[in-house]
């Protein structure tokens, strides 16, 4: 979940007023965003939204949902809007690289202070890594807009044919140039690669570089604290998160004072107008929110709770048309809006009920009946519960106990090679806790009851879990005998026919290991440990050791 | 008077009386470990005082022993002047005894006496006129057993010492003696009556148990460390979960480890290109390389793609995006119990029914004290009609009163496949207010899909990251330490309930 910071004087000064921090905590109980740090001292305050309110990013976001919360102001702000200022083309060629612009102009702005540049600086680093997936799909340029002269481009051309001066460089290179040799160019390069080796480029109507998206903005629209007019690109391969973006970036500079003017992006097969001049709506029954919400709630009440939302809603007496601005891109279907009056309304003001008429019979599952039964009966036996990780290492699994390479399930992007496989027995995990406790006072009995994952194409997932149980027993003076003891009384305590049958497998030792077949059917293996393999580990006493199957086969 | 003795400190009061009232631990014929616990137990009656003694012993060093069997070099040097009469000249010597062992055998033999020198014209010749070499004897005797030190001659001491023949070691001497009272009770001056610190099957059926005293025991006194088998304390904790949530009547499920993406993600509405499936928030599989067999789900799939991309019959607007059927089938690590949730609602479950899941979930973290590489995620689903918000925070504080919460509040949350979303609180004595659970109604772009009557049927689901809640109980402040790899911990652990 994103976090930001903000400086506090500025979120104070646009609020319009100082909260502490208690009432700022009880305001955000009805929201979804979290009170991270308050610091006075640091005059910073952070908070963590979550990825479905994207608009609270920006902290003029945040301010008018608390406006709204705390009844200041209702409904969709009214920001004033011009439509239609001039034209953004895009051509042919582009689509192919980065397809999708949008664009807006905004008049007016208050961005006289230092904080209020950086607060929509970061602002926008933040949309690029969230909703942008760090710009892939959504980049943002934001331009002083007395530098700019409409109408504007958007085309490609070839990287070594046009140049500019990039945002933060002082003299004028190529676009192959900005690609390989600035940081922001090495860093995203690989965004817009294309064999022709063409760049995407805003472009004024003098054939100016605005900038060059994803990448970098041109030092000649810089922003500079007083700023008045905003001219915004959002470019990216996803028309629908670019749109979204847009009217975040636009509505938190209509909180600003600014004067939003439309423009006419024209495509070579479509035209759109952006920002979205008016909200879209949706119809909701009145009765389902009610049903959803759990209280019976006049149709007053629900209008209202949307409207502190900062949405605009209209009621018949059973349906509720709602409004919903651009920047909300979280409705998808009516229950969206029945969660808004919900939250809006207040979670803890709701109550709670535990319904009683819910009437069903519990039951544990029966990997975990026979998983309990034996755990009982390994206690009784006086075996030390342990638990390992299913995610281990091949050398874990395999040469480091002796065993012989199996196919085993491997991750594409482990963390570490020590957690790149997932086990396929009990068995090297047992071995490697009893080498990591040679100091620990012997006998040492320890068992295992835990899944594994055995390869399994007829399966349709690939693998299958094999629930296991795995003991075993480390002394000065231990044996097969001993082992063999523990494994009958479970056997006999749970009713199981238990029969041995004489094999060979490493890590045991020749001539003391068997398959352990219960009630018939091949469950398991069961013998002394190599003592070659016992000293690799750093184990210096016998150790006797059985893996089997759970559940059990019938008899 | 009357003194009450076991049958061990009359032994040991009875031995070393008849050893003069005075000896060494080491030199009595009881067993020496047994012989200290008696002595001890004498001493608190009175009977007799212990003193402790550190002395230095000699024992061989390894060149000791070298010479002692090889022989030292001055009594090589007598063997060859007495195999050649007598007499023989240094060069001949020198032939026979290498460099350094040449020169400590010429040198301590004269020293001891043992030959003298004549020079002549035909050059030097050795003499042999003694043949004592003090430390031969003291070298055999400690060959066997260690020797004071203040029991060896200081000059051969000296020469032992210098010669690097021998090593001390120091011991500390027990010595014993009896008091006065000790007599007294050995010979019977005082009468001492024999006590019993067992009770045997022998004394019981000959009746002897009521002719001895039964020794009262030092309640005080810790016993023996016992260290009994023993469940986990984190699958212990667990297990007390599972009971709580079978007693609410939930009926526990479960789902792969190695899962398709489809289960884990698809059905529950999160869209492809969400953040949380990418690699570094899910685990994908390299082996095995084919993806899922979803075949026999063949219809579902198609509702859901449907869903993802307009929302098919759900009334939602969908993603609006192109769905990709060979995303849906790639294998990863189930990295939410969701996945369980979501397989059993859609087989098709009776309304109403209850359902949880216990189980590890896997999530590419870098280890620390807060992330581990596998954790236990705890779900459940509450799925009946007319189900509402009110009685998802009702179900969430139950769950949390039966684990010992008594205040709890919410917090609006999003999850993509609830909504609303809800997160749950609870106040901990000494933490404050901590989340325990993330919960919502599943989203009808969930349930739709599965063929249930949304919204007169709605499933209330709650998760938890139970290993928060364990460490908490279990006083731990590692995660990794609920996989902890050390036995003695775990021997040591106590088990909550």
């Amino acid at each position: 979940m994103p976090v930001i910071t903000v400086n506090m004087r500025e979120f104070f000064r646009l609020l319009g007023e100082e909260l502490d921090e208690d009432e700022l905590t009880s305001l955000l109980e009805y929201t979804k965003v979290n009170l991270e740090a308050y610091d006075p001292e640091e005059g910073e305050i952070e908070f963590e939204v979550t990825a479905d309110r994207m608009d609270l990013v920006a902290m003029e976001g945040l301010i008018r949902l608390i406006k709204g919360l705390m009844e200041r102001e209702l409904g969709i702000p009214r920001y004033p809007m011009r439509r239609k200022a001039f034209q953004v083309r895009v051509t042919e060629s582009v689509r192919r690289i980065r397809p999708y612009v949008v664009a807006a102009l905004v008049k007016g702005v208050d961005l006289t202070t230092e904080e209020s540049l950086i607060s929509l600086i970061e602002a926008q680093e933040k949309l690029h890594d969230t909703l942008g997936r760090k710009r892939k799909r959504v980049s943002i340029g934001l331009h002083d807009f007395s530098k700019v002269v409409p109408p504007i481009t958007y085309d490609a051309r070839p990287a070594d044919k046009v140049s500019f001066v990039p945002l933060g460089e002082y003299a004028e290179m190529t676009a192959q140039e900005v690609l390989e040799q600035t940081e922001k160019g090495r860093e995203y390069a690989h965004l817009i690669e294309n064999p022709e080796n063409l760049v995407p480029l805003i472009l004024d109507s003098r054939d100016e570089v605005l900038s060059l998206p994803p990448i970098i903005n041109s030092e000649l629209t810089r922003l500079t604290p007083g700023v008045r007019d905003l001219f915004i690109d959002v470019t990216g391969t996803d028309l629908r998160a670019i749109s979204y973006t847009l009217e975040i970036i636009v509505s938190a500079m209509g909180e600003r004072g600014g004067e939003i003017h439309t423009l006419e992006v024209v495509y070579p097969d479509m035209k759109l107008e952006t920002p979205k001049p008016e909200p879209s709506e949706m119809f909701v029954s009145e009765d389902f929110i009610r049903r959803m919400v759990g209280i019976p709630m006049s149709s007053e009440e629900i209008i209202h709770q949307l409207r502190r939302a900062r949405l605009d809603a209209s009621s018949d007496g059973s349906i509720a048309r709602v409004m919903i601005p651009g920047f909300r891109a979280d409705f998808l279907h009516p229950v969206d809006v029945a969660e808004e009056v919900a939250i809006t309304y207040g979670l803890n003001n709701l109550g709670y009920e535990l319904p009683l008429n819910v009437m069903t019979v519990g039951k544990r599952h029966p990997r975990e009946k026979v998983s309990a039964l034996v755990r009982t009966l390994m206690i009784g036996l006086g075996y030390q519960e342990v638990l390992n990780y299913v995610m281990t290492s091949r050398t874990s699994l395999f040469s480091s106990v002796g065993r012989e390479e199996r196919p085993v399930v491997e991750v594409a992007n482990p963390v570490s090679e020590s957690y790149s496989v997932l086990r396929d027995s009990l068995i090297p995990g047992l071995l490697h806790f009893l080498a990591a406790n040679t100091h620990a006072k012997y006998p040492q009995r320890v068992f295992e009851v835990g899944d594994v994952v055995v390869v399994d194409y007829s399966y349709e997932t690939r693998a299958r879990d094999e629930r296991r149980l795995a003991a075993a027993y480390a002394d000065y003076s231990v044996g097969f005998e001993d082992i063999y003891s523990h494994l009958k009384a479970l056997a006999d305590n749970s009713g199981i026919e238990l029969e041995l049958e004489s094999y060979g497998e490493r890590p045991f030792l020749q001539g003391r290991c068997a398959k352990v077949m219960l009630n018939g059917v091949e469950a398991g293996l069961i013998g002394e440990i190599d003592p070659e393999i016992l000293l690799k580990l750093g184990i210096t006493v016998p150790v006797a050791l059985f893996e089997i199957r759970l559940p059990i086969p019938e008899k | 008077m009357e003194i009450s003795l076991s049958r061990g400190e009359i032994e040991l009061l009875e031995e070393l009386y008849s050893r003069g009232g005075r000896a060494r631990l080491d030199d009595l014929k009881l067993a020496k470990s047994k012989a200290a616990a008696w002595a001890n137990l004498l001493k608190d009656k009175g009977l007799l005082t212990i003193r402790e003694r550190r002395k230095r012993y000699l024992t061989l060093s390894d060149r000791g022993r070298k010479h002692l069997e090889e022989g030292l070099p001055e009594e090589k040097l007598i063997r060859l002047l007495r195999e050649r009469g007598g007499k023989a000249s240094l060069e001949e010597l020198r032939s026979y005894l290498a460099g350094e062992e040449f020169n400590v055998a010429l040198g301590e033999g004269q020293k001891k006496g043992l030959i003298r020198l004549e020079k002549s014209e035909k050059g030097t010749f050795a003499l042999l006129v003694g043949r004592e070499v003090p430390e031969r004897s003291i070298l055999e005797r400690i060959s066997s057993t260690p020797l004071e030190e203040s029991e060896v001659n200081h000059t051969v001491l000296k020469s032992l010492r210098k010669r690097g023949l021998v090593e001390v070691v120091e011991r500390t001497e027990v010595e014993l003696e009896l008091t006065d009272l000790g007599r007294q009770a050995a010979e019977g001056r005082i009468k001492v009556v024999e006590e019993v610190g067992k009770l045997t099957r022998d004394l019981i059926l000959t009746g002897e148990w009521r002719k001895r005293r039964l020794k009262a025991y030092d309640v005080k006194a810790s016993p023996p460390v016992t260290y009994p088998g023993k469940p986990h304390p984190y699958v212990h904790f667990l297990e007390e979960v599972r009971e709580i949530l079978i007693g609410m009547g939930f009926v526990e499920v479960k789902s792969p480890i190695v899962e398709a993406e489809f289960w884990n993600f698809d059905v529950l509405f999160q869209a492809q290109d969400h953040p949380a499936r990418e690699v570094h928030d899910s685990y994908q599989v390299a082996f095995p390389s084919e993806g899922a067999d979803l075949s026999q789900y063949s219809s579902l799939v198609e509702r859901v793609g449907m869903t993802h991309e307009h929302g098919w019959e759900t009334g939602s607007k969908g993603w609006g995006y192109k769905w990709s059927f060979d995303i849906a089938r790639r294998l990863i690590l189930r990295s939410q119990t969701t996945a369980a949730s979501a397989r059993t609602l859609a087989s098709g479950l009776e309304v109403p029914s209850k359902i949880f899941a216990i189980d590890k979930v896997f999530r590419p973290e870098t280890p620390d004290r807060t992330h581990a590489i596998e954790f236990h995620q705890c779900e459940g689903v509450v799925l009946a009609e007319d189900m509402n918000v009110r009685h998802l925070m009702g179900f969430l504080a139950e769950f949390a009163r039966q684990l010992g919460f008594r205040e709890v509040k919410f917090k609006p949350a999003y999850f993509p496949f609830t909504e609303p979303s809800v997160e749950a609180y609870v106040k901990h004595e000494t933490l404050g207010w901590i989340e325990i659970a993330g919960s919502g109604l599943f989203r009808p772009e969930m349930l739709i899909p599965m063929g249930y009557d949304y919204p007169r049927v709605q499933a209330l689901a709650w998760g938890i990251g139970i290993g928060r809640l364990a460490m908490i109980r279990l006083g731990l402040d590692d995660i990794r330490e609920l996989h902890s790899q050390n036995l003695e911990y775990l021997r040591r652990a106590k088990l909550v309930w």
